[in-house]
């Protein structure tokens, strides 16, 4: 119930006038205020985010199609030109490594018949074992893994945005 | 007089502030809504529906856990991008045989995989805008102010001589009529297509290269597509180009549509090496 | 020694205030000159003035067009930046990074339309405001350099305007700045010249994208925000905006 009363302001309530009264609707006027700033500038800083990350990257795609299973025999590794990536079949399954020195990024060499050493390293001499596992030389890790799977039209796709950190082999 | 005014003043700045503020909110939710990100979901629905959980069970986690995303082929070779497999998700996928649009299966699955999405995209043989993710920008009409508009359905044949020399290898029969015919009636007496044509007409050698903007439609009855431009130049020369000293050669709509088909196959575009048959490069026997 | 050394437990717990005090600072004297102090001691309040005049306030006599048309320039600012993160001045990825915006980033299409719609509102709306100010003589003594500035920032509007419709690179740019810098020759003496200079070479192709691009979102904008700060000033310093006198 509002009113003026003779010096103009406005009372809510009947029984009491001026500051106490007063003073909670400018209190909440100022929180509403202070939500709405807080809302505002918070939306903003999401939707600037969301701007700035881009949606498309003129990169080529992490996740593609290597051929079906047929293209791959048993006992074989190739290599996916173009991708730095290695298809090794065995009989327990299907993995899929990665070529990318862990030094400082040069693609290693496959190394065939050779038991202990898997990949070699043109550049400045790292082995890795056939499963990746780093046996000497300047790299610090192992050859890291991708993620497989085959997808309903029987096509073999990796992903190379993935790791494949348990190192687990597709099985089909 | 002057708090009231003052009072009104402040009453107007917050309108206005919290319906600037609003607007600014809806701006953000329609920016969400995107007409591929409907597609996607559709496409994933039924996906889910169709495949088997116990035999594959990786991929349909993969499938489970699918998020919307613009997808596009990068095609350095070909100089373009194409994102029509954001909506066309199911054009390499044999299940979606039956869809409706843009879901469905590309209807002759010998064609892709001669040339996979991966590596052709589709603009090269479809034409389109093949940068947008809406229906309407990826130019769908043929009719639209693009320079390389969408193909129309019966005239397909006519990408297909971008490339390929030997019609008849690729089985190219509107081509191989066409090109027949382009001889038999002497056109490259008067439009120069090779070296030593006549000169008297417009050149056709890059003919296939004109956007639909280089074309007069004042006087075609039927679609403004480049493709019935030529249709109905055909049929009446003097009619679609007044002056023209060309006359009506008769033939009938088989023939009218492999001529047509064969002249827009002509371009002077170039791509790198890796995209064209061996035939073009590996002299006939 | 000063009477305000604290130990360290005091001073820990007075940072808050202290730090206030250091950001916001006030100065002493009568109530109004504390009040005055905050506004003056602050790089961007002190841009406003402490007092205004209540008919400054009234819509009806200036229509605030000068205050939308520099509302407008903030728009065109903040959207040209976010715009200028995807946009690629080059002759081969101009049209497409401009196609990217469209379809492929977040409010790419917001963004793009606000900031060509805010443009042509700006042109119209500086030049109503001049018809304003003309209007109502506010152009008469002191406020004659204003008048000057003005113009100037007219110009720079048009100037602005024309760069930066080349920037999409579609037909209607390429032919909108042919048409205009052929008119550019019809200067006397000098005009050939003038267009060479404009379009970095006889036609207008890469070297003209890439002048336009660095005109329109770095020369152009120092210039104008440096006249539109001279502008402010001499509206402060020659007494207010221009309004009518008190009764």
């Amino acid at each position: 119930m509002a009113f003026e009363n003779s010096s103009g302001e406005t009372d809510l309530s009947v029984e009491t006038s001026g500051k106490p009264v007063a003073e909670n609707r400018r209190g909440f006027v100022k929180k509403l205020a202070v939500t709405a700033l807080a809302l505002g500038a918070g939306g903003l800083t999401v939707q600037f985010g969301r701007f700035m990350t881009p949606n498309v990257l003129y990169e080529a795609a992490k996740v593609f199609k290597v051929g079906k299973l047929g293209d791959f025999p048993i006992g074989s590794r190739i290599v996916i030109e173009g991708r730095g990536v290695e298809i090794v079949r065995g009989k327990e399954g299907i993995h899929a490594i990665s070529l990318v020195c862990t030094h400082l990024g040069c693609l290693v060499n496959p190394v065939k018949n050779d038991p202990e050493v898997g990949y070699a390293c043109p550049c400045h001499g790292s082995r890795f074992a056939p499963t990746g596992k780093v046996l000497g030389g300047a790299a610090p890790t192992d050859l890291p893994w991708y993620e497989m799977y085959m997808d309903h039209m029987g096509t073999l796709v990796v992903d190379a945005s993935t790791v494949n950190h348990k190192r687990t082999k597709l099985v089909v | 007089m002057e708090r009231a005014f003052l009072r009104k003043l402040i009453a107007l700045c917050v309108i206005c502030g919290l319906a600037s503020f609003a607007l600014l909110g809806l701006v953000a939710f329609r920016d969400g809504k995107r007409e591929w990100k409907d597609y996607q979901q559709e496409y994933q629905s039924l996906l889910l529906e169709k495949i088997d959980r116990v035999a594959n069970p990786v991929f349909f986690q993969r499938v489970t856990s699918m998020k919307p995303e613009i997808k596009q082929v990068m095609l350095d070779g070909l100089g373009r991008v194409d994102r029509c497999t954001t909506c066309h998700l199911g054009i390499e996928d044999s299940l979606f045989t039956g869809a409706k649009q843009p879901l469905t299966t590309h209807p002759d699955p010998r064609l892709l995989e001669s040339h996979p999405v991966e590596k052709f995209g589709c603009t090269i043989c479809h034409g389109g805008k093949g940068l947008a993710t809406t229906y309407d920008g990826a130019t769908h009409q043929s009719n639209a102010h693009w320079p390389d508009p969408m193909v129309e359905k019966g005239f397909m044949q006519s990408r297909c001589g971008y490339c390929h020399n030997n019609y008849a290898a690729i089985e190219a029969d509107e081509l191989v009529l066409g090109q027949k015919l382009f001889k038999d009636l002497h056109c490259s007496g008067c439009h120069k297509v090779d070296p030593g044509d006549g000169v008297m007409a417009p050149v056709l050698t890059a003919f296939a290269d004109k956007g639909t903007g280089s074309f007069d439609f004042t006087h075609i009855d039927g679609d403004h597509s480049r493709q019935n431009w030529v249709l109905e130049h055909f049929k009446n020369p003097q009619k679609v180009t007044p002056g023209s000293p060309m006359r009506i050669y008769a033939m009938n709509d088989t023939q009218l549509k492999a001529l047509t088909t064969y002249v827009l196959s002509l371009t002077e575009r170039v791509f790198t090496r890796d995209y064209y048959p061996n035939e073009k490069f590996v002299a006939e026997e | 020694m000063n009477k305000a050394t604290y130990s360290l437990a005091e001073s820990i717990k007075l940072l808050p205030v202290n730090i206030r005090n250091s950001v916001i600072r006030r100065g002493g004297g009568s109530e109004d000159q504390e009040r005055a102090s905050v506004v003056f001691g602050n790089l961007f309040l002190h841009l406003h003035p402490v007092r205004v005049h209540l008919n400054t306030l009234r819509l009806g006599y200036t229509l605030g067009l000068g205050l939308i048309s520099f509302y407008l320039l903030v728009i065109l600012i903040i959207s040209g930046i976010l715009l200028m993160f995807y946009y690629i001045p080059s002759i081969d990825m101009a049209y497409n990074s401009m196609l990217d915006l469209e379809f492929a980033v977040s409010f790419g299409v917001v963004l793009r339309n606000m900031h060509r719609w805010a443009a042509h509102a700006m042109v119209a709306f500086v030049f109503f405001h001049m018809c304003r100010v003309f209007y109502t003589a506010s152009y008469k003594s002191p406020r004659e350099f204003n008048w000057v500035v003005g113009v100037c920032l007219l110009l720079l509007t048009l100037f602005l305007s024309f760069t930066g419709y080349l920037l999409p690179w579609d037909q209607l740019a390429f032919w909108a700045i042919t048409v205009g810098t052929n008119i550019v020759t019809y200067v006397p003496w000098i005009g050939d010249e003038l267009r060479y200079l404009m379009l970095g070479g006889t036609e207008v192709g890469q070297m003209a994208l890439l002048r336009f691009y660095v005109l329109h979102i770095a020369v152009l904008p120092m210039v104008m925000a440096a006249l539109v700060g001279v502008h402010f000033w001499r509206i402060r310093k020659d007494g207010g905006l221009s309004r009518p006198l008190d009764n």
